[in-house]
C-alpha cells in the first residue's frame, strides 16, 4: 500500500495550444454542418428554385397563368384525379393486405414470424425496377398469368392484363406493401402481451380481446403506414410509367412528358409544385390528426 | 489556520428550458473529506455532479477545485475522476486499457509506469490478474470496483460517485460501501457522493447535504442531520420521525406549552435551542424520533408526557413498532427494541407515553 | 410449448398471409428461373436451360459500361453519404446537442418529398450548373437521397449505446474527438458497416433521379434498364434483374452476419 504513495505524481503540464470549446455543443452542431450544408446547396436549394420556374409568364414576368392552365386543362386535372384515385385504391388494398400480415408476423412463433418477416424485408431491397419488371413479364399477353388461364380454360383469348389500371395497381401494391407492412408490425410488436392477458381474464374472448385492445392500439402503425403509402403513390414513377398506358396516366408520367419531352420547363416546374403542395397538405392533415412523431415512433 | 477547501460551489443555478434543477447552491468541500448529496430523485443532485465534472454548464455561478475556477475548462482538461451508476466501463476494452485509459489520455506517463499503476491499483480493489479480461465478463460487483479503479489510478483531486451502488443488490451494497469507505480513507481522497439512500449516505459521509428540489435543505455531519434536522422536510427524509402538528398556547425563552390534536396538552423545554421563540396561537410541527419514544403503563409525575391508545402492533424482527392514536386523528409511531422476554401491548390498550425533551424539535411547518 | 386453444393464431389467418408471401415472393423468383432460358422468348419453366442471357449481358459493352458507371457512382456516394451521414448521427445524439428535433427533421425530408419533384429541381439547377449528364452530378443527386437513410441507421445504433461511456471518455481526459474515435466508433462498427453496404445497393438501384440526371455517356444500369423497358420486354432485362436480386440478398446477409458476429462479442 505504501507504494502507491511514492508511484510518479502527474508531471506539471506545459500548456498546449487546444481548441478550447466552452460550450459543449458547439463539437455537436459542427459534425452536423457538413451534411447540412451538401443537403442546402443540393437538395433544398433547387427545390426552392422550383417556385419561381412555376411561376414564369410568356413574358418572364410573375404570374400564376401556369397554374391556371393546369386547372383548366382537362387532361391535367384527369391526371390528377386519377392519381388521387390510384393512390387510394392502392393505399387500400395494402392496408387490407398488410394488416392481417403484419399482425401475424407481429404475434406468430419466432421462427415462423422470422420467416415472414425476411420475405417483407428482401422485397423491400429488391431494387424496385426488378419487382416492376416481374409484373411486366407475368402480366403480358404470353406471359405466366395468361398462359395458366388458357391452359385451366378459364379464358379462351389472352386477357390484356397490362398497360391498364390493374396492371398499375398490382405493381404499386407489390412494391408498397412493405411500406404498410413493417410500421404495422413494429407498434404491434410493441404492445404489451400483458394487455391481452388481462383483457382475456376480464372476460374477453380472444376476437374480442383484438378488437378491443390491440386493434385501437395498432393505430398509430396504421396512420404510418397509410401515410408513407399514399405520399408515395402520389407521386409514383417508375412502376405507372412501366405498367401502365396512356389511360392510367398519372402525375409523374405527365411531369415527365413536359420535362423531357416537350423541354417545357416551367410547365413541368408548376405541375410538379402542384403534386408537392398536394403531399404537403395531405401530410400537414394528418400531422393534425395523428402527429408526425407517430412516424418516428413505427418506423424502427 | 485554514487551508483551501477542495472544492467550492459558489451560488451555483443550473436551468434547463422552464425548469430550474439546481437553484443557487453553494458549499465547501475541505481535502480528503466524503460529502454525501442525498435526495430524492430529481433534486438536482446528479445535475451538480455533472456540472463539477463539465459535462453540464452552469446557467450561473462558479466552481473552483483547488484555487482554480473551471467554467471555461472542458471536462477532459478537469483531471477529475468519476464513477457512474452502471459503471461505465467501456465494452470493447479489457479492464487493463479501462483502467489505462486515463493515463494514456494524460500523456504523461510511459508504458511502464502505466503498467505498473494498474497493477498496483488493481492490487488495491482486490483483482490482481483480472487485467487481461473484459467487463462483460465479470460481475457486477467487480465492474463497480474496476470502475473505482479507473477513477483512482490517475490520483485525481476529486472523485465524483453518481449512485456507484444503485445496480447492486443489499448486501454487496452494504459490503462494497464499507470498501469504498476504507479505500477513500486510506488514499485520503476527496469524494462527492450522490445517493438517494440515506442509510448509504449515513455509513460513508463526513458530511451530508440533504437536497429538496434543486436546494441544500443542511449540510451537517450526519449525527446533526439526524439529531437536530433542519426542518420538516429533512427530518422526514432521514430516519423515521413522527411530525406531530402542534398549536402553540404559550411559549417562553425556555419553554413551549403546545396543545396536540384535539385536547392534549405536552410541555417542551428547549432551553433556547430552537433558533426562534414561537408566538402563541402559531402552528407548528413537532419532531419526535419513534426509537426515543418509551411505552409504558402507569408512568407518573413528571417523566410521563401523554397517553394514548394503541391502534397496531407490528413485530419485526429486531423491534415492534406500536402505532398509538392519541385521539380519532393524530397518532404516533414507537419503536422499541427487542430483546426476546417481553409482553408486548394489546390493541385498544391504554398506554403513556415519555421521551426526553432533548432529542425533539419544534419546526415551523415548511 | 403447447399453446391453449385460445392463444393459436387461426388457420384461416396463415393461409390468407401465405398467400400474400406469394404474392411478394414469386415474381421475382419466376423471373429468376427464366433468366435460364434458352428459347428466344422467356418461358417457364424454361425449356431448354441455358446462360445465353447471361452471357448477352457480359457481351454487351454497352451494358458492362452501364453497370460500370452504376458501380462507380455507387462507391462514390457511400464514401460521400457514409461521412455525411455518420458526421450527422455523432452531432445529432451528442448530449449537448440543443434543438435536437428540428435537426433532425430537416435532415430526413429527402426521405419525404417524392422523388420525381426533387429529380426535376435538381434536373434544371444542375443544368444551369452544368452539373447535368456529368457524374458529379448523379453522385451528388443520389448523395442527397442516401444520406438521411444512413443517418437513421447510424442514429439508432448511437442511441441504443450507453451515453455514460462517452461521457466517462470525456471526464476521463478524452477531448470531444478522441473520446468519439476511441470509444464510440468502434461500438457502431456494425451499423457503420451496414450502412456502407446498403448506401451503395440504394444507389446501384436508384432511377428516378438517375433518370433525369444522366446522360448517355453516364448512363446507369438501372436507367438503361428502364429506357430498354419502356419499348419492349427483352429477355435480357431478366438475367441482369437476377444478378441485382443476387447482389441485393448478398448485401442483406454480409449485414446480418456482421450483426450477429457483433452480438456474439458482446
Amino acid at each position: 500500500m505504501n507504494m502507491l504513495l511514492n508511484a510518479p505524481r502527474p508531471r506539471e503540464k506545459k500548456e498546449r495550444f487546444y481548441f478550447r470549446v466552452k460550450n459543449p455543443w458547439v463539437g455537436a452542431i459542427l459534425m452536423i454542418v457538413p451534411s447540412l450544408l451538401f443537403l442546402l446547396v443540393y437538395y433544398f436549394y433547387p427545390l426552392t428554385k422550383l417556385i419561381p420556374q412555376s411561376f414564369i409568364g410568356p413574358d418572364g414576368g410573375g404570374t400564376l397563368a401556369l397554374f391556371y392552365k393546369f386547372f383548366s386543362s382537362k387532361l391535367c386535372l384527369q391526371t390528377l384525379v386519377r392519381t388521387i384515385q390510384i393512390s387510394a385504391l392502392v393505399t387500400g388494398i395494402t392496408l387490407l393486405l398488410g394488416y392481417p400480415y403484419a399482425y401475424l408476423t407481429a404475434t406468430a412463433k419466432p421462427k415462423v414470424a422470422a420467416i415472414f418477416l425476411s420475405m417483407v424485408v428482401l422485397s423491400f431491397w429488391i431494387s424496385l425496377l426488378v419487382r416492376t419488371y416481374s409484373w411486366m413479364v407475368l402480366l403480358q399477353r404470353f406471359g405466366i398469368i395468361n398462359q395458366i388461364l388458357l391452359w385451366l380454360n378459364i379464358t379462351e383469348k389472352p386477357l390484356k392484363l397490362m398497360y391498364n389500371q390493374f396492371s398499375v395497381a398490382i405493381g404499386m401494391v407489390h412494391v408498397l406493401i412493405p411500406f404498410m407492412i413493417m410500421p404495422i408490425y413494429s407498434v404491434i410488436k410493441g404492445i404489451d402481451k400483458n394487455l391481452i392477458s388481462a383483457a382475456m381474464t376480464l372476460g374477453a374472448s380472444p376476437s374480442r380481446a383484438f378488437l378491443k385492445v390491440t386493434f385501437p392500439l395498432s393505430l398509430n402503425g396504421v396512420a404510418a403506414g397509410v401515410l408513407l403509402v399514399f405520399v408515395q403513390s402520389l407521386g409514383f414513377y417508375v412502376t405507372p410509367m412501366l405498367l401502365g398506358g396512356p389511360q392510367t396516366m398519372m402525375i409523374s408520367s405527365l411531369i415527365d412528358r413536359h420535362m423531357l419531352a416537350y423541354l417545357d420547363w416551367p410547365f413541368g416546374a408548376a405541375i410538379s409544385m402542384v403534386l408537392l403542395v398536394f403531399t404537403v397538405i395531405f401530410m400537414l392533415g394528418f400531422d393534425r390528426f395523428f402527429g408526425l412523431d407517430k412516424l418516428n415512433q413505427a418506423q424502427l | 489556520m485554514a487551508s483551501t477547501p477542495m472544492l467550492v460551489l459558489k451560488n451555483v443555478t443550473k436551468r434547463f428550458d422552464e425548469v430550474l434543477a439546481v437553484d443557487n447552491v453553494s458549499f465547501d468541500l475541505a481535502e480528503g473529506k466524503l460529502l454525501t448529496l442525498l435526495g430524492p430523485s430529481g433534486s438536482g443532485k446528479t445535475t451538480i455532479l455533472n456540472m463539477v465534472a463539465g459535462l453540464e454548464i452552469p446557467t450561473s455561478g462558479e466552481i473552483w477545485v483547488k484555487k482554480r475556477e473551471l467554467s471555461s475548462v472542458p471536462p477532459h482538461k478537469r483531471g477529475l475522476g468519476m464513477v457512474f451508476q452502471n459503471y461505465a466501463l467501456f465494452p470493447h476494452m479489457t479492464i487493463q486499457e479501462n483502467i489505462a485509459f486515463p493515463l494514456k489520455m494524460s500523456r504523461q506517463y510511459t508504458k511502464s509506469e502505466i503498467e505498473v499503476m494498474v497493477r498496483e491499483i488493481l492490487g488495491l480493489v482486490q483483482l490482481e490478474g483480472y487485467g487481461k479480461r473484459y467487463p462483460s465478463q465479470l460481475s457486477g460487483g467487480q465492474r463497480q470496483r474496476i470502475a473505482l479503479a479507473r477513477a483512482l489510478v490517475f490520483k485525481p483531486p476529486l472523485v465524483l460517485m453518481d449512485e456507484p451502488l444503485g445496480a447492486l443488490d443489499k448486501k454487496l451494497r452494504m459490503a462494497m460501501q464499507l470498501e469504498i469507505k476504507n479505500i477513500q480513507q486510506e488514499l485520503g481522497q476527496t469524494m462527492i457522493y450522490v445517493t438517494h439512500d440515506q442509510e448509504e449516505a449515513l455509513t460513508l459521509a463526513d458530511k451530508i447535504a440533504i437536497m429538496n428540489k434543486g436546494r441544500i435543505e443542511q449540510l451537517d455531519s450526519p449525527s446533526t442531520i439526524y439529531e437536530y434536522p433542519a426542518n420538516s422536510f429533512v427530518a422526514d427524509f432521514i430516519g423515521e420521525s413522527n411530525i406531530l402538528p402542534v398549536r402553540v398556547v404559550q411559549g417562553s425563552d425556555a419553554g413551549v406549552l403546545l396543545h396536540v390534536g384535539s385536547n392534549k396538552d405536552l410541555s417542551f423545554t428547549h432551553d433556547g435551542r430552537e433558533e426562534y421563540v414561537p408566538s402563541a396561537g402559531e402552528e407548528m410541527n413537532f419532531i419526535l424520533r419513534p426509537e426515543k419514544v418509551r411505552v409504558g403503563k402507569d408512568l407518573t409525575g413528571p417523566v410521563k408526557k401523554l397517553s394514548g391508545t394503541v391502534k397496531d402492533v407490528l413485530y419485526l424482527g429486531e423491534y415492534i413498532k406500536y402505532l398509538i392514536a392519541l385521539d380519532d386523528h393524530v397518532s404516533l409511531v414507537a419503536k422499541k427494541q427487542t430483546t426476546g422476554t417481553e409482553d408486548l401491548y394489546d390493541k385498544g390498550e391504554v398506554v403513556d407515553l415519555s421521551w426526553p425533551d432533548a432529542n425533539c424539535r419544534l419546526l415551523r411547518k415548511s | 410449448m403447447e399453446k391453449a386453444s385460445w392463444q393459436k393464431t387461426p388457420i384461416w389467418l396463415y393461409v390468407f398471409c401465405c398467400l400474400v408471401a406469394l404474392y411478394i415472393m414469386l415474381p421475382v423468383i419466376i423471373v429468376a428461373v427464366m433468366s435460364f432460358s434458352g428459347g428466344d422468348f422467356l418461358e417457364f419453366p424454361p425449356s431448354k436451360l441455358s446462360l445465353r442471357w447471361y452471357k448477352a449481358f457480359f457481351q454487351s459493352s454497352e451494358w458492362l459500361q452501364a453497370a460500370w458507371n452504376s458501380t462507380r457512382i455507387a462507391l462514390g456516394v457511400v464514401a460521400i453519404s457514409v461521412i455525411l451521414g455518420l458526421l450527422a448521427a455523432l452531432g445529432i445524439t451528442n448530449r449537448g446537442m440543443k434543438r435536437r428535433k428540428v435537426f433532425n427533421t430537416v435532415l430526413m425530408i429527402p426521405l419525404i418529398i417524392p422523388p420525381i419533384i426533387v429529380a426535376v429541381a435538381m434536373y434544371m439547377t444542375f443544368g444551369k450548373w452544368g452539373l447535368l449528364g456529368t457524374y458529379p452530378g448523379v453522385l451528388i443527386g443520389h448523395a442527397c437521397m442516401v444520406t438521411p437513410f444512413v443517418l437513421i441507421l447510424i442514429s439508432s445504433s448511437l442511441y441504443g449505446l450507453d451515453s455514460r461511456l462517452y461521457d466517462a471518455a470525456r471526464v476521463l481526459g478524452a477531448s470531444h474527438f478522441r473520446a468519439i474515435r476511441l470509444v464510440v466508433l468502434p461500438l457502431i462498427k456494425p451499423a457503420i458497416f451496414s450502412s456502407i453496404l446498403f448506401a451503395f445497393i440504394v444507389s446501384f438501384d436508384e432511377v428516378i433521379i438517375s433518370v433525369f440526371l444522366v446522360s448517355t455517356k453516364t448512363v446507369t444500369l438501372p436507367k438503361m434498364m428502364f429506357d430498354s423497358l419502356r419499348f419492349e420486354i427483352t429477355p435480357i432485362i431478366s438475367s441482369i434483374s437476377t444478378m441485382l436480386v443476387a447482389l441485393t440478398i448478398s448485401v442483406l446477409a454480409f449485414s446480418a452476419m456482421s450483426k450477429s458476429i457483433a452480438e456474439r462479442k458482446k
